[in-house]
């Protein structure tokens, strides 16, 4: 058994965002994952602390890259 | 890592289709680098895709997540990017989760959290780790997004010219993160792509 099955308490809480999620009308979540490396503990916080933000609405306006050259 | 070879056949395809629909409705679409703005636009546009782009509150920086994709049962889709990316990196970020709206289809959704993040962080690294599908598609988008934004005939030009591969003037040339220059012009990479392109191919 690797770490993330035995960190229950992140297994929880995910467990708990799943529900939430599906409650909400996802039907599918994917994250883009830094290539630095970084134990299963650690990528199970932040995914908490990513969907958590998402699912509050704490999130700023997006308007753009800025590379488009269509207009150009 | 292993991948089923109807999907990686199925992903090669897809980012030869979008990179030809972008090539047909963009303006200087055969130049680089390739605009991520026009992606979302072909999306919207072409695709007839409704997505919802985000910046999260939360720093880029110290986070091993730096966006999270949703898809939505109504049809829409929302794409959450964590704050302070450099421009290269929101360009690769962001064409990665386009690619996921591209591919969405039932079979590779998703919604058990603690299993996708194992996967994606134990059997997957490995190098004959066979992940699950959903998971897979983590890394096939990844690859899609590599395609559409330096592909694979110019990466294998890159990395045949006379000395050493200039990571650095690459990763400028096509507005990428140098670390996916490096992979994607690894021989590696460029043989296993090289051979499904050359099995699949009409790019």
């Amino acid at each position: 058994m690797n770490a993330m099955v035995n960190d229950m308490s992140a297994n929880e809480k995910l467990k708990g965002l799943q529900a939430e999620l599906a409650e909400r009308g996802v039907v599918d979540v994917k994250f883009f994952f830094s290539k630095e490396g970084a134990s299963p503990t650690k990528v199970a916080s932040d995914v908490t602390n990513v969907l958590e933000a998402m699912l509050q609405n704490r999130t700023r306006p997006f308007d753009g890259v800025g590379d488009s050259v269509r207009g150009r | 890592m292993l991948f089923e070879e109807e999907d990686i056949t199925a992903c090669l395809d897809k980012a030869c289709d979008i990179r030809e629909l972008y090539e047909l409705y963009v303006l200087h679409g055969k130049t680089y680098p390739k605009s991520v703005d026009d992606l979302l636009w072909i999306c919207q546009e072409y695709l007839k895709k409704q997505i919802l782009i985000e910046y999260v509150d939360l720093p880029a920086e110290g986070s091993s997540i730096h966006a999270s994709y949703w898809a939505m049962a109504e049809g829409s889709y929302r794409i959450g990017v964590l704050l302070g990316l450099s421009e290269d990196q929101l360009r690769f970020v962001l064409c990665k989760e386009l690619f996921h709206v591209i591919f969405d289809e039932a079979r590779r959704r998703s919604l058990a959290l603690s299993e996708h993040v194992e996967e994606y962080t134990s059997t997957f690294q490995l190098d004959d780790g066979q992940p699950n599908c959903a998971a897979a598609w983590e890394t096939l988008a990844e690859i899609a997004a590599l395609e559409f934004l330096f592909p694979y005939e110019y990466r294998r030009a890159a990395a045949q010219g006379d000395g050493a591969v200039n990571y650095a003037r690459l990763a400028t040339m096509y507005g990428l993160p140098r670390y996916f220059v490096e992979v994607g012009c690894g021989e590696g990479n460029l043989d296993y792509i090289g051979k499904r392109i050359r099995a699949a191919a009409h790019c």
